[in-house]
């Protein structure tokens, strides 16, 4: 059977834009990543991560809010989609099942 | 605004990113740039953001952001893509073609490399001098009879250097000579040394691995020797500082170590000597001729200017009223002494690297016709799908386009498989032409980079054809298979292989006609025997000071016939003097030779008149010469019997010995067959012998060289005893010819296999073409013999053709090459090798295309005709 296995970045980057909501897209998952996590990452790397998870289907996307900063160009707004949450859930699950194996981390 | 302009990112990256992205992502990622570069100016100024903006635009430039190739360009990229497809599947159809033809391709390529190579080798000669456009050699040329020469005086190199400011130096060399090498315990005889100034190590710009070559050489009896010498004496042991001794007597100091890998040149050694190691009597001689002098010029020197003073510094110095001075000095540029030195009489190198080039550019040109027209004879079978491009809208230039990559390809397929496989090749090749040929591709890829340019070139060439025939004809013919529109355009495949033909029987022509000389040369009469003679030559050693007592011990050896002491070795090794003569106003210039009594009967030398030196007569080794008929007829005499003649002597006062002509020998070949013979007089000076000459009677050769060697060790135990067969030395001095023989056979038989492979292809072609015509013929009733002898008519023609022309043209070329030799066999009573060559031709020819015409006229009408 095929699953989609999230890599660690990829994971991280599904959180962010997660817990940004609405106003989720490159430069501001960039942004909550440097500040939050303290991880300098490229906006490529961002970009190539975002547009992947799209493909796998963990992410939606639309366009929209173009701003003068911007020099008039608009955004693409990232979305985590029912299968993007239900992995992230089952990710959760597959740790924790390990987690209370280990006594050492389990209280 | 413009402010406005300042704050905006760099315009040349934001146009690249908008270049190169995908459109699909381009808005998206522009904006998240600019709204980063914004913030980041706010933080942390115009510049960083700037920096940092063209970063980001580098790494977005990643393959999932590029934009794809769509629309038009895709469509281009798959229609590449079938063309490769199309390649491939034609050329697994028809395995067998597709082998035959890629084979000729292939050998056509090798050659090629080969003969590239080998080119690039033979001119790499002498272009890594220290200043190669400002070296020269001191040469003259003689105004008088046309010869010209290279040696000179050594005394003439720093004089010339002192005279004239335009010379900064001067580098004098000549042989060492063979001599024994002696450290410890280990002996042996070393005969590739030279002797030469100092300036030598700087001027040809040697390259030494030990020791300084500013000071190697300044010092007498100092020696640099090259790296496999050192190992041979001194092992791992450091070699400079050690001492060598020379001949039992001289001590050598070893002051550098050659590398033995040093740039291609035309002087080879193996060890070179300090200029003052030798003490020779000539060595302040000014008349002496026994070195070659090179001169380094400086850099703004006009040359000709020079020669001219030269000239006159020469004239002055030695002309005299009785000798007018009938030279001029010549000024021969160093990097062209290997390929077209002519000076010493030799025929130049460049001749035979000219003929390997035309050989190798020869068998290209068959390979290439081959391979275009099989790729055109195989086009034919492609009518259909030709057709049906075009039908569906192909353009021409797009056809064109497919046939080009097509060709391109698999030829760069082929040339991969050359480079990757022709080192097999090369040591048959070093072996065929004596070369010492080494290939890198990486350290050679100037070389490959030419090589790959020809093979593209090869591609473009043999696609054309195809590409614009097939594509410019009528699509509807094409898809019916209708041929008509191709049926007279035969003509290009067969002027082809009219020309792959006569190249082949002019190679075989040339390959017969080189061998009937060379046989020629080495089995004519030339005047004396040189079967069973052993030469000795005996250098300066004890045997030499006891000549006379050693030949007399080797002479009462019964398997000895007879041994003779003379000065000259054969087959060049005479010497050049003035003779005086009974009523002549000037001295005429001969060649000289000094033999004892015994020399005539050893050698078997036939007299035409009066008779040879006699022991018993002392006066003959003063006052007697005997001359040969060239003699007689330059000085016009009829006989020359008891005639005045005069020899120069080194006593001023006394500056001509006289003497009377005692007997006058047939003409024989002293030198080589490629020179005539020219006027001989033959001394009977015994203190200047240095050779042995010992005939041997047939028989137990290896016992006899055993005896003379130990008599040889009995006297002169230091030294190895050398020697070698007159015969072998002399059949040696055709080795070129030899070569020239060998090299033609091997091209040749490639030529011939390569045209056959053509006329194979192009029967197999017509064979198809012809079917339905033969099948019909069949069922009207025509014979085997018939249909046969329609099939190979026309072959036959071309063949024809192919002989009448390939005969006038080679015979012509062959006759040049010829006219070298003094002594030739004449093209018209040889006239049976074109005629066989042409015979073996047809044969051969007729042979390859059985199979198709057996074929044609077994078939089954019925198979070929049932679909009308």
């Amino acid at each position: 059977m095929k699953r989609n296995h999230l890599g660690e970045f990829e994971e991280l980057l599904l959180l962010v834009v997660a817990s940004l909501g609405e106003n989720a897209y490159a430069v501001s998952v960039k942004a909550e990543l440097e500040e939050k996590a303290k991880r300098k990452a490229n906006i490529s790397a961002v970009h190539s991560t975002l547009y992947r998870l799209e493909d796998k289907g963990l992410l939606k996307s639309e366009i929209g809010g173009a701003t003068n900063t911007r020099g008039g160009k608009s955004k693409r707004f990232f979305k985590v989609t029912a299968f993007g949450f239900k992995t992230l859930r089952e990710t959760e699950e597959l740790r924790n099942t390990f987690r209370g194996l280990i006594p050492e981390l389990s209280k | 605004m413009k402010n406005n302009k300042d704050i905006s990112p760099p315009k040349w990256a934001d146009r690249f990113l908008k270049f190169y992205c995908n459109e699909e992502y381009a808005e998206e990622i522009r904006g998240d740039l600019h709204e980063l570069f914004q913030t980041r100016m706010r933080n942390e100024g115009l510049g960083s953001a700037k920096r940092k903006f063209i970063w980001d635009v580098v790494r977005f430039f990643r393959w999932s952001n590029v934009k794809k190739t769509k629309g038009y360009n895709s469509n281009n990229t798959s229609m590449l893509r079938n063309y490769f497809k199309i390649t491939r599947r034609n050329l697994f159809k028809d395995r067998g073609y597709s082998i035959l033809n890629l084979s000729g391709l292939y050998i056509g390529i090798v050659c090629m490399v080969l003969t590239v190579l080998y080119l690039n080798y033979e001119f790499s000669f002498d272009k890594e001098l220290l200043r190669p456009d400002d070296t020269f050699r001191l040469t003259s040329f003689n105004t008088a009879n046309g010869g010209s020469g290279n040696q000179s005086a050594a005394p003439w190199g720093p004089a010339l250097k002192e005279q004239f400011p335009e010379i900064q130096d001067y580098v004098r060399i000549i042989g060492h000579g063979a001599s024994v090498f002696e450290v410890e315990n280990n002996r042996f005889y070393e005969t590739g040394g030279i002797i030469a100034d100092a300036s030598i190590l700087e001027v040809f710009a040697l390259k030494l691995t030990n020791g300084e070559s500013t000071s190697a050489l300044l010092e007498p009896n100092q020696v640099v020797i090259k790296e496999w010498l050192a190992e041979k004496y001194f092992g791992d042991e450091n070699p400079v500082g050690q001492v060598i001794k020379i001949d039992n007597e001289k001590l050598y100091t070893v002051t550098g170590v050659l590398a033995n890998d040093q740039n291609p040149g035309h002087l080879t050694f193996d060890f070179i000597a300090s200029f003052d190691s030798h003490n020779e009597w000539f060595k302040t001689d000014w008349f002496i001729q026994n070195y070659t002098t090179y001169f380094l010029l400086n850099s703004d020197v006009d040359v000709k200017d020079t020669e001219g003073k030269l000239t006159a510094f020469f004239k002055a110095r030695f002309e005299s009223p009785e000798t007018p001075f009938q030279r001029e000095i010549i000024l021969q540029p160093v990097p062209d002494i290997y390929l077209y030195d002519d000076t010493a009489g030799q025929n130049p190198q460049i001749g035979r690297v000219t003929l390997v080039g035309v050989i190798g550019l020869f068998i290209l040109v068959i390979a290439l016709v081959n391979y275009v027209n099989l790729v055109t004879a195989r086009s034919a079978k492609r009518f259909k799908e030709v057709g049906v491009r075009k039908s569906i809208g192909a353009a021409k230039g797009q056809l064109r386009y497919q046939f080009l990559v097509e060709n391109t390809i698999v030829c760069l397929g082929v040339f991969v498989l050359a480079m990757l496989s022709f080192r097999l090749f090369l040591p048959g090749f070093n072996r065929l032409m004596n070369s010492g040929l080494e290939f890198s591709l990486v350290e050679n890829w100037p070389l490959v980079t030419v090589m790959l340019a020809i093979t593209l070139l090869i591609g473009l060439l043999s696609g054309f054809y195809p590409a614009f025939v097939l594509s410019s004809l009528n699509p509807v013919n094409l898809v019916k298979n209708n041929t008509v529109g191709l049926a007279g355009k035969g003509y290009l495949r067969k002027s082809l292989t009219t020309l792959q033909f006569v190249i082949s029987i002019a190679l075989i022509i040339g390959t017969g006609l080189v061998y009937k000389q060379l046989q020629y040369m080495l089995n004519k009469d030339i005047g004396f025997d040189k079967e069973q003679v052993v030469v000795v030559p005996l250098g300066s050693t004890e045997v030499w000071r006891n000549k006379n007592v050693f030949a007399d011990e080797i002479r009462a050896f019964p398997q000895v016939k007879d041994v003779a002491l003379t000065a000259n070795q054969m087959g060049g090794g005479d010497w050049g003097m003035p003779f005086r003569y009974e009523n002549g106003d000037r001295p005429l210039n001969v060649r000289f030779m000094s033999i004892d009594a015994a020399y005539g009967k050893t050698l078997g030398l036939r007299l035409i008149e009066g008779r040879f030196f006699q022991e018993e007569l002392a006066t003959d080794t003063e006052s007697s010469f005997i001359v040969n008929e060239a003699f007689l007829k330059s000085v016009g005499w009829e006989t020359g019997l008891g005639k005045r003649i005069e020899m120069p002597t080194r006593d001023e006062n006394n500056p001509w010995s006289p003497g009377r002509i005692v007997g006058v020998v047939e003409d024989f070949n002293f030198r080589s067959l490629h020179n005539q013979i020219s006027p001989l007089v033959i001394a009977n000076k015994l203190d200047w012998t240095s050779t042995l000459f010992i005939k041997l009677n047939p028989g137990s050769t290896d016992q006899v060289l055993e005896a003379i060697e130990e008599s040889w060790k009995a006297t002169e135990p230091n030294i190895p005893f050398g020697y070698y067969f007159l015969d072998q030395m002399l059949e040696g001095q055709y080795e070129a010819e030899v070569r020239l023989s060998k090299v033609a056979t091997t091209f040749g038989s490639i030529a011939i296999i390569l045209a056959c492979i053509g006329l194979f292809s192009l029967a197999t072609f017509s064979a198809e073409q012809k079917m339905k015509e033969v099948s019909i013929r069949k069922v009207m009733g025509a014979s085997l013999n018939q249909i046969w002898l329609l099939f190979s008519k026309q072959f036959i023609i071309i063949i024809l053709i192919s002989i009448l022309i390939a005969i006038p043209v080679s015979l012509y070329y062959l006759d040049s090459w010829l006219a070298e030799f003094a002594y030739r066999i004449q093209i018209v009573e040889n006239i049976q090798i074109p005629v066989i060559a042409s015979l073996t031709t047809v044969v051969v020819a007729l042979l390859t295309i059985a199979i198709q015409s057996m074929r044609l006229a077994k078939s089954n009408p019925v198979k070929f005709l049932r679909s009308e």
